[in-house]
């Protein structure tokens, strides 16, 4: 066993911390209100990130350790939640499907600083299971012609493609759909209590044309979406811990300042001992992310059990710990659109996104009923 | 970072697991019924080599490394051990005779040691006071040097072993005006004049450890039986404590593993409204919220022997967090536990309300969570 970094790791991390540090002034939520500013900030953050091999973390052929690449989603998901999410989905979620479906078309899409395709798998609303879809397809000489509507598509307006899951003779199908094609509609981006620079959005398709040659038919389309939502799960675990980091570090600096009846908040009781639970679970949380993340390295037979272990109790714990500081914070959390307010909504999206941590409650208790 | 067990620590874990099966858990009902404690599965950990598995070879250990150690209060709980027994265990080999090897004089761990990794003769630890629970430094029992002597005064409670105890290693204030650094320590004999066990004390749960109040009363023993230096006390107390956030927590981890494979046995074959109730979603969420705290407890377990293991000074957050986490989020997994197996669940029987009243001291004893929290927050 080992619970320590190594030193290469540790400069890694504190480089990661440097690069986004002076990056700043595009974590400003302000500064990320239309589908523009929100690309231009991902375009800079991802030339900057770039070199410290971050993204190919979680590949076989990374040099970093995925404890060490998982250490590094969260430093960046502390700094900026909502940029990390979208530059996760838009990079890292999508290059996982890239390698599933292995047809030279796909393979062959450009890729540059921008995300490629935005995965459009959601319908009604946010589903956690694979219903048959909504989408009607009709075959059209060369093309199909798509109606219906995807909700809840995170990079809208930013990637490049949608990929966009339907059915063809009850056959499970993929398609892959350009920005500016005809008949489709991107809605404006949500205006939504969570994750405020990220771009999600609905999309409407109206007899839109896609090209048959970038229509795709995986066979276990259900073992793609499952290699999604681990992947997805790693995310949210990552922000997660971001976010719980954020959470306590603010809310430690404000009780260390902030007198209230001639004493610092700390030194009360009951905030004292509200942040050493908070630390506790973020400790714990930690602990067990970590140990997630060095399951996909050593190819433990647990490794999807662990990985949804760490995704209920890291997404819940983020939500307990964002609650918790919120009653120390007081009143100006509702101020402003504060950072701890945003995180408390944060950390209810990500236990959806994924698998739901209803969903995988259920996965972990079939594996224990085995 | 790396988590794996070696392989002869998996082979280990097994060896344990298909011990205590064998020679431990087929008796522990009948001895819980009665509130008895088990010497003769007592004996047999010795025997087997548990007792005093990382002490040196020399004094009959086993030369183990803590993570293993840890493991193997992890296979006791995972075998079904109780946790009265276990905590006999981690009072008798941690807070004891750890103490001795640690501080004590080569003397000390050539008379006492061996019959204490062996099992023949019982340890404990007098720390806990009437009016010095989590307050350690206002003791009032004192320990006044007399010539080649110092004579104690006082009373200690809830001491597990204590009626049971062959020697006793007992903490006194040498210098009563002093708090922390006015605190020594000392072996006492079972047959030393003035020392006396209280009757055993009726407990909620972790029955078949026994229990009570230690007396001291003009109790005159050699100067020789002073442990390390005068005044000391008080550090090696607190160093027990890591013990206390690794080894002992250890037999819990093992404890929620033999509850889920408990539950999840019982689960399948009680049939309710025509199906397993493991096909209910209530059943699973309960399932699956045992295994994420097992998985969630068992690194910061493992986090702190390892730390032991590399020689490094155990992070006192760590350490706090480890013991807060395991005391207060556990109670809720094994109600569930408990639940899972209705009436049943009630019922001495199946188990599971024993595990459900011998966890409930896991956030009192070895420091309360308020005094975890006291110790998170200050390093914050």
């Amino acid at each position: 066993m080992n619970f320590k970094f190594s030193d290469n790791e540790k400069i890694l991390f504190q480089e990661m911390e440097s690069v986004l540090t002076q990056e700043k002034q595009i974590f400003v939520h302000d500064a990320l209100h239309t589908e523009k500013e929100i690309a231009s900030a991902l375009i800079t953050i991802k030339q900057k990130i770039i070199s410290l091999g971050y993204m190919h973390a979680f590949s076989k052929a990374s040099p970093i350790g995925s404890v060490a690449a998982l250490e590094m989603m969260r430093i960046f998901a502390k700094h900026q939640p909502s940029l990390f999410l979208g530059f996760e989905y838009g990079f890292r979620i999508f290059n996982e499907m890239r390698q599933w479906l292995t047809e030279p078309q796909i393979q062959s899409l450009h890729i540059d600083d921008s995300p490629t395709c935005a995965i459009a798998f959601c319908e009604d609303v946010v589903e956690t299971d694979t219903k048959p879809s909504l989408l009607t397809v009709q075959s059209n000489g060369d093309h199909f012609l798509l109606s219906g509507e995807k909700r809840f598509v995170i990079n809208a307006g930013i990637a490049k493609y949608f990929a966009v899951n339907g059915e063809i003779d009850n056959k499970s199908a993929i398609f892959f759909i350009p920005l500016q094609s005809e008949g489709l509609e991107i809605h404006p981006l949500m205006n939504k209590r969570i994750f405020p620079g990220l771009a999600i959005a609905n999309i409407q398709f109206c007899n839109c044309m896609v090209s048959k040659s970038m229509v795709f038919f995986p066979q276990h389309i259900n073992s793609l979406i499952s290699h999604l939502q681990f992947f997805e799960n790693i995310v949210c675990i990552a922000c997660a811990l971001g976010m719980m980091d954020q959470c306590i570090e603010i809310t430690t600096g404000f009780a260390k300042t902030h007198q209230s009846e001639n004493k610092p908040l700390i030194a009360h009781q009951a905030v004292a001992f509200s942040l050493a639970e908070a630390v506790t679970l973020r400790q714990t949380a930690e602990l067990l992310a970590y140990r997630a993340a060095w399951m996909f390295d050593s190819g433990d037979s647990e490794k999807n059990i662990l990985n949804q272990c760490a995704k209920v109790f890291c997404s819940e714990a983020a939500e307990t710990i964002a609650s918790q500081c919120m009653n120390i914070l007081g009143g100006q959390v509702f101020i402003d659109n504060h950072i701890v307010e945003q995180i408390l909504c944060n950390s209810k999206f990500i236990q959806l996104i994924g698998i739901s941590t209803h969903l995988a409650r259920i996965a972990i208790a079939d594996v224990v009923l085995k | 970072m790396d988590f794996e067990l070696n392989k002869t620590q998996q082979m280990f874990k097994k060896e344990v697991i298909r011990f205590a099966k064998k020679e431990i858990t087929p008796r522990i009902q009948e001895h819980e019924l009665k509130d008895e404690f088990d010497f003769d599965s007592f004996r047999k950990m010795g025997k087997f080599g548990l007792l005093g598995l990382h002490f040196p070879e020399s004094f009959g250990g086993g030369g183990a490394d803590v993570l293993t150690t840890i493991i193997a209060g992890e296979a006791l709980g995972e075998a079904g051990v109780d946790g009265g027994l276990t905590l006999a265990y981690g009072a008798h080999s941690f807070l004891c005779a750890d103490t001795i090897f640690s501080h004590g004089t080569d003397s000390h761990r050539q008379k006492f040691l061996p019959s204490l990794i062996s099992g023949e003769s019982i340890g404990c630890m007098g720390l806990t006071e009437p009016d010095a629970g989590s307050d350690v430094a206002s003791m009032k029992t004192t320990a006044i040097r007399d010539g080649d002597h110092y004579v104690l005064n006082g009373s200690k409670i809830f001491i597990t072993n204590g009626p049971i105890a062959d020697l006793a290693l007992v903490y006194a204030k040498t210098n009563p005006e002093k708090q922390h650094e006015g605190i020594s320590t000392f072996i006492v004999e079972k047959d030393t004049k003035g020392f006396s066990a209280g009757a055993p004390l009726k407990k909620m749960g972790m029955r078949t450890s026994q229990t009570s109040e230690l007396f001291f009363n003009n109790c005159r023993i050699p100067a020789e039986n002073l442990v390390g230096q005068e005044g000391m006390g008080f550090l090696y107390a607190m160093q027990t404590v890591e013990w206390d956030r690794s080894a002992l927590l250890a037999p819990m981890i093992g404890g929620m593993s033999h509850a889920i494979k408990q539950c999840s046995g019982y689960a399948k074959k009680r049939y309710q409204f025509h199906r397993p109730i493991s096909h209910f979603q209530a059943t699973k969420y309960k399932l699956a919220d045992m295994k994420i705290f097992l998985e969630a407890a068992r690194s910061l377990v493992y986090r702190i022997a390892w730390c032991k293991d590399q020689g490094q000074a155990v992070n006192h957050l760590e350490a706090a967090v480890a013991k807060l986490f395991i005391g207060d989020w556990s109670l809720k997994p094994t109600n569930d536990a408990m639940l899972i197996h209705g009436g049943y669940g009630y019922c001495h029987e199946y188990g599971m309300e024993m595990l459900f009243r011998d966890n409930r001291l896991a956030p009192i004893g070895g420091g309360t969570s308020e005094i975890q929290k006291k110790i998170i927050s200050k390093l914050i």
